[in-house]
């Protein structure tokens, strides 16, 4: 390999690295604050996508760490798989997950973002607003599927059982946590990244 | 990413609109390819034999007094049980990997070169995981969760994306990224 490109590839290593150790902790450390911002933010996306239950998401302290949990307030009368009756408007404890998985995806976007090389400031600055406008998305697209699929697997077991179709709602959680959580974070990555390196056209020469 | 001078932009950067809808694309027919594969296969026998064993010899050979034993797809001991779930075999690292290099339309001999480095790191990184967590089970719990989940994973996809780039930028042009979108 040419000794330009090794070096190139040393220092990209390095700060690859250096942005997901610096990530990675000030997540770690901050995971309260920042689940408990998302959280009305998450409550919304999972209200949009379901009509069972209306949710309603803390950030709690538990033997096994901090977890996000939440709780559902139904929208209608629900079976649970144990035969009980969930009346309307009745609340029950319906998912829960730790603190620190809502931030994976996060934490890979913007290592990825901020560990790719720019060009420039104003590259850098074009790859800044794309990663604040992908960042919500991001964050949209994965959480929220989680927690609902949860729901949905507790309500109803039977449909992971592998001779009845996944529903609707739960086919996305599944995917998300087969490994579609990390891939959503890389393809906004590649898409911000991209979106950066675009150049402002140029105005076309004027005709005499 | 744009086809710029190689001094200036030395990283072909793999981010072209139709590499990034390969990408994705190859991404999900792996995923549903592995999706149909039985539970109990993978339990049984591909957990069994490719994770649980050699974890099993790697954790003997470093800490003997563990007596850990395989069973399907469970590590035990007196200390800890580990099991091995869908999801826990690098699968996803592995269809992220072999999709950025497919689409990447490098020469078919240096794409499988690449696509064998890629599985043989995800396998050797993935054992070194499963290792890790049994210890980290066993004697630091508390630690468990945040390793697990968003530790390691995080740091693992970096690994990824790292071998990625050596791969792509470690070899001859035969791959054109488009020049504009």
């Amino acid at each position: 390999m040419a000794p330009l490109i090794t070096s190139r590839l040393l220092r990209l290593s390095l700060r690859g690295m250096l942005a997901w150790a610096i990530l990675a902790v000030a997540g770690f450390l901050l995971a309260r604050p920042i689940v408990t911002a998302l959280a009305p933010y998450l409550e919304g996306v999972v209200d949009t996508m379901q009509s069972d239950y209306v949710s309603y998401l803390t950030v709690d302290d538990s033997q096994e760490g901090l977890k996000l949990v939440m709780a559902c307030r139904a929208s209608r009368s629900l079976t649970l798989p144990s035969g009980r009756v969930v009346p309307f408007l009745q609340s029950f404890a319906c998912a829960k997950t730790d603190a620190v998985h809502v931030l994976v995806p996060i934490v890979i976007f913007l290592t990825i973002v901020i560990g790719w090389p720019a060009a420039g400031r104003r590259e850098l600055a074009r790859r800044a607003v794309g990663a604040l406008l992908l960042l919500p998305a991001i964050i949209g697209f994965t959480t929220p599927v989680l927690l609902v699929g949860l729901v949905g697997a507790g309500l109803h077991p039977e449909r992971f059982s592998s001779d009845v179709q996944l529903s609707a709602l739960l086919h996305p959680f599944v995917f998300i946590e087969m490994g579609g959580g990390w891939l959503l974070p890389l393809i906004a990555a590649a898409v911000c990244i991209r979106v950066g390196s675009l150049k402002p056209p140029s105005a076309p020469p004027s005709n005499p | 990413m744009e086809a710029a001078s190689s001094e200036s932009r030395p990283w072909r950067a793999p981010a072209n609109w139709s590499f990034i809808v390969v990408f994705a694309s190859i991404y999900c027919v792996l995923y549903v390819a592995y999706s149909a594969i039985p539970d109990a296969y993978l339990r049984e026998v591909v957990y069994y034999q490719g994770i649980v064993r050699p974890s099993q010899l790697m954790i003997g050979w470093i800490a003997p007094n563990e007596h850990v034993i395989g069973i399907q797809n469970q590590l035990q001991s007196g200390s800890a049980a580990l099991n091995i779930v869908r999801g826990c075999d690098g699968a996803g690292i592995v269809f992220l990997l072999v999709a950025a290099i497919i689409a990447f339309r490098a020469g078919w001999r240096r794409t499988l070169l690449g696509l064998a480095g890629a599985i043989a790191l995800v396998y050797i990184l993935n054992q070194l995981r499963i290792v890790a967590l049994y210890f980290v089970n066993s004697y630091r719990h508390a630690w468990f969760v945040p390793m697990h989940v968003y530790f390691i994973p995080t740091l693992m996809i970096l690994a990824g994306a790292l071998y990625f780039a050596l791969w792509a930028t470690n070899g001859p042009a035969d791959h054109e990224p488009s020049a504009s979108a």
